[in-house]
């Protein structure tokens, strides 16, 4: 019994050529493939341009931000008389919402993934009572997600802020302060001054604990 | 003879008298000097919020129809700065604590007085004049902590003070508005000012010095002063109003 093998080229110098060129072909797709595997991944460019430290950000929006909302409410009591401070005109509300907003986004602003908490070298203005800027950021990345569930914390204490001056409730605003000022300072008696007494009743308390989120 | 002997009895009683507790006493006083001095606020008032009681509805019954405000910056039409905390830092002769405590009252949901000075050793009181629960909690950094309930009106708690401490707020944790700071410190010669900004500290021994100032929102300042025998010195202060608030 014979076999016909029409696949294999025989004595045509044509035929065999054009095999040989087929098969190179194949070579190089196959070498092409090769070549294509992944070679070990560059590092992804980073997503964010970081510049402020956590403190600078505390200082230029967090605190004059917080410092707007507490004191576009209250009765103020001093030798030249009685004022009674509220946002009255839509430009006062508008400037009141202006720093509800930074407020609340500054809060995202300080989780970013590898912001510090101060410039290299920089101390303590406080030694003692507060902890060196190294020993915040060591707190910090020791339990990065209860660090984030602060920032949140003060996110939501912010909110009822921000619903009441779109409101324009006065009272709701003033409300809404105290309920920012707790968020701060659990965070503070964690991770800024928290050998002090008030951080140890905090403990015990369960304030310096952020909710579960 | 006899009449030598008449004189030198007479002298050895004058001696004696000149010598005595009073003589004594005011020789040691013109030993020693004053420190008087005066304290402002050079920049804008910034006024004081009144406190929000409605969280405690008898808080807000004792005060009805009176305006209670947080006494951060206690400041006259002219500046004069009351409630600061006045001071001599250094090494001085040991003196005899007060027996007598140092007292502070829990009066209609706010401690009174708001600054006030104690000595090492000494005990500091409070008492509730309310019919109404309050606490008294210090927030110390040294060995000057306690936290207990006084429950009734009338009770006293009392606390030796261990650690000089400048300052001590106390304050209740049942209504967070209520603050009181106390200088707790191992020397006799501070002062706390008057409505007027003015103090004064008695009794010096002649020396220079660096006398501090503290206020509750605008921290320490300091300068030297230098107390002579038998006079006055004059120190005045001034705040601008833009010193950066005590930590924590």
């Amino acid at each position: 019994m014979t076999v016909k093998n029409d696949f294999i080229p025989k004595g045509d110098p044509m035929r065999r050529f054009h095999w040989l060129f087929v098969l190179s072909v194949g070579v190089f797709i196959v070498g092409a493939c090769n070549s294509s595997q992944p070679a070990p991944a560059a590092p992804p460019a980073p997503q964010f341009r970081l510049t402020a430290s956590i403190k600078d950000i505390m200082d230029a929006i967090v605190d004059p931000s917080a410092d707007v909302l507490w004191e576009s409410v209250a009765t103020i009591v001093s030798a030249r008389g009685t004022e009674e401070r509220r946002p009255r005109t839509d430009e006062e509300w508008a400037t009141v919402r202006r720093n509800a907003v930074r407020l609340l986004e500054a809060t995202n602003l300080m989780v970013m993934e590898g912001r510090h908490v101060a410039k290299p070298g920089e101390k303590s203005e406080n030694p003692g009572i507060e902890l060196e800027p190294e020993e915040m950021e060591k707190l910090i990345n020791e339990d990065r997600p209860t660090f984030v569930k602060f920032a949140q914390g003060l996110h939501d204490a912010a909110m009822p802020a921000l619903k009441a001056i779109d409101d324009k409730n006065a009272e709701g605003l003033l409300d809404a302060g105290e309920l920012i000022d707790n968020a701060c300072e659990n965070c503070h008696l964690k991770y800024w001054y928290p050998n002090t007494a008030q951080a140890d009743e905090a403990k015990k308390s369960g304030a310096a604990n952020p909710k579960k989120g | 003879m006899h009449r030598r002997m008449v004189l030198t009895v007479a002298g050895v009683i004058a001696a004696l008298a000149m010598s005595g507790p009073d003589r004594g006493a005011s020789a040691q006083a013109a030993a020693r000097g004053t420190i008087k001095g005066h304290i402002r606020l050079s920049g804008e008032e910034p006024g004081n919020p009144v406190i929000r009681m409605g969280k405690d509805p008898m808080c807000a019954t004792v005060n009805r129809g009176k305006q209670v405000v947080q006494e951060t910056v206690l400041a006259s039409l002219d500046g004069s700065l009351a409630n600061v905390f006045v001071r001599l830092q250094g090494t001085f002769p040991a003196t005899p604590v007060p027996s007598e405590p140092v007292t502070i009252d829990q009066r209609a949901c706010v401690y009174v007085p708001r600054v006030i000075g104690v000595r090492v050793g000494q005990t500091l009181q409070v008492r509730n004049d309310d019919e109404i629960m309050h606490n008294v909690h210090s927030l110390s950094v040294k060995s000057n902590t306690f936290n207990v309930s006084e429950p009734k009106a009338g009770m006293v708690q009392q606390f030796k003070m261990k650690d000089e401490e400048v300052m001590l707020r106390i304050k209740c944790d049942i209504h967070s508005w209520m603050t009181t700071y106390v200088g707790v410190v191992s020397n006799p010669y501070f002062a706390v000012t008057n409505k007027a900004g003015s103090f004064e500290i008695a009794s010096v021994p002649p020396g220079t010095y660096t006398i501090v100032a503290w206020q509750e929102r605008y921290g320490p300042v300091m300068k030297t002063v230098t107390v002579k025998a038998g006079a006055t010195a004059t120190v005045d202060f001034a705040y601008t109003g833009k010193e950066k608030p005590p930590a924590g």
